[in-house]
């Protein structure tokens, strides 16, 4: 006999979340209450409406309602601004929109969350959610509230009907998990964020060698931000009893474009792949490789426009559309990935790592012609010059960090196996070095998450 | 059609499509348990398999799968 219900638990759970985003972000938590509550009802509204005709009016009324909400706060300012900018071209004189929209916390995480719910409950794929604080507690469950994973509503739901009891290994495992997460922030990344922000600040004083060094370390700068957020994120909740999804495993070591998107912010891409791809990739599959090439640039493209309105992400959209079509077209894409040694794909896990580090310099550029900028200053002369970047007071906490997400790249965090497989002096001693780099790593000054903006 | 004629030509399918034959067909064999089997290639497997058949599958049908199990009825019931 249970003495404490899951719906008792789910109760304080969400109050936490309640009391949490309301911490963050006061004046929003309204506007994502009512939405929420808007969601929870047009999933029964959806459910339980027989005529067919009618069940679609809710579905798409849902779909509008939840894009809608995020277009106005996320988009329209760039749109209304680009709008401007055409009819000035043509000689009008009118002024960007000086108020700037507020964005809500977390608005892009929390939209694909519910709406993903309602496009399972309309497709049949999940049961609806009767129970209003189990479906409150899955949308304000604080760990993965303002910047993911992107939880989906199949999986999680089912987790909030079950009691939660103490689990000593649940527990450990996950303070383990929050350690990494928090080295991964606190010392690498926000301690390489101020060596690629000078060179970002003064890209044409920036020699070949600086921009091209520059480069791979934003690329794991942004992967330590965030899958340091993930990793404190997962942990929590874990603690908490609630296993989330995984959000990276090892994308900095792929040999392929495709292995790249099935690693890096897996949540928002297996979210990207089962909404758009595959319905879209569905309603184009007569058309063969055409289709399919069709399905990947739009499905990129939503990844990119994803992140925020700016040239720059549709660009980094399209530029993974095009990293695509070579093994779309030569049909390798249904080739499962070659059974080599680790050591005959370094060749190829080298040259990703080069080309996505180029590429993310479009997700760290203030505007197109800064990336294009930044691009054309690699290859000249001052590519030969020792680069302008003093890497060498963080170089052993980074080849730590690297060298540790290499040798541990298949498994859900890198502490992952330190109970079970460490001797007990070895286990304590990583954890004091890292708690030690951590602390001394700490400034006072305030470092904001990477993907908070997003 | 039975479902132990239906078996043998979704495993010719699949074969073809991810050029291997390390899976076993079981009724709750799912895509993660097969190598390769992932959303890009997904979308080729179900076109192979309505070649296969000759049959028209909806987007709806799709979502609702959820093991061999749940395929092997899909295609019989296409059959009915």
């Amino acid at each position: 006999m249970e003495r404490v219900s899951a719906t008792a638990q789910n109760l304080v759970l969400l109050a936490g979340g309640l009391f949490f985003y309301g911490w963050a972000d006061l004046r929003f938590l309204a506007l994502l209450t009512l939405s929420a509550a808007t969601n929870y009802g047009l999933g029964l509204a959806i459910e339980d409406t027989k005529s067919e005709p009618r069940r679609r009016v809710w579905f798409w009324f849902g779909m509008v309602f939840n894009f809608g909400l995020l277009a106005y706060f996320k988009y329209f300012g760039f749109f209304y601004d680009s709008f401007v900018d055409l009819l000035n071209q043509f000689g009008g004189h009118s002024e960007h929109l000086s108020l700037k929209i507020a964005l809500p916390l977390g608005i892009s995480f929390f939209t694909f969350q519910v709406a993903g719910y309602l496009i399972d409950v309309f497709n049949g794929g999940i049961e609806v959610c009767r129970k209003p604080v189990h479906f409150f507690t899955y949308v304000f469950h604080f760990p993965k509230l303002l910047s993911g994973p992107v939880e989906r509503a199949q999986a999680f739901l089912p987790r909030l009907t079950l009691v939660r009891a103490f689990d000593r290994a649940l527990v450990t495992d996950g303070a383990r998990q929050i350690l990494w997460g928090i080295f991964a922030k606190a010392v690498i990344a926000d301690n390489l964020a101020p060596l690629v922000d000078r060179v970002h600040a003064d890209i044409p004083g920036s020699g070949g060698s600086t921009l091209l060094l520059a480069a791979p370390l934003y690329l794991i700068q942004l992967f330590a931000d965030f899958s340091g957020y993930s990793n404190m994120a997962i942990g929590t909740s874990k603690m908490l009893g609630i296993p989330l999804a995984i959000n990276f495993r090892g994308p900095l070591f792929v040999a392929n474009i495709s292995e790249f998107w099935r690693k890096w912010h897996i949540s928002l891409t297996s979210w990207m792949m089962d909404y758009v791809f595959t319905p879209i990739s569905f309603l184009l599959r007569d058309k063969g490789r055409v289709g399919m090439v069709i399905a990947i640039f739009i499905t990129f493209l939503a990844v990119g426009i994803w992140h925020g309105a700016n040239w720059t992400f549709m660009a980094f959209g399209l530029v993974q559309g095009v990293y695509f079509l070579p093994l779309v077209l030569s049909g390798k894409v249904n080739v499962t990935s070659r059974k080599d040694r680790w050591w005959q794909q370094v060749p190829a896990m080298l040259g990703m790592f080069v080309l996505m580090s180029l590429t993310f310099v479009l997700m760290r550029a203030t505007d197109l012609s800064a990336a294009w900028m930044y691009m054309q200053g690699i290859p000249n002369a001052s590519l030969f010059e020792t680069p302008d970047i003093d890497i060498w007071t963080i170089f052993i906490p980074l080849f730590v960090f690297v060298g540790m997400e290499w040798y541990t790249r298949g498994m859900d965090h890198a502490l992952q196996t330190w109970a079970t497989e460490r001797h007990w002096f070895f286990r304590w001693t990583s954890y004091g070095l890292l708690i030690t780099l951590i602390l001394l790593s700490m400034s006072t000054q305030e470092a904001g998450f990477i993907y908070f903006q997003f | 059609m039975e479902r132990d004629l239906i078996i043998p030509r979704i495993q010719k399918t699949l074969i073809a499509v991810l050029g291997h034959d390390h899976f076993e067909m079981r009724d709750d064999l799912t895509a993660p348990d097969v190598e390769g089997w992932d959303s890009l290639t997904h979308m080729s497997i179900i076109t192979g398999l309505e070649k296969e058949f000759d049959v028209r599958f909806k987007l709806r049908e799709i979502n609702k799968l959820r093991n061999m199990g749940t395929l092997i009825d899909l295609i019989g019931s296409k059959f009915v």
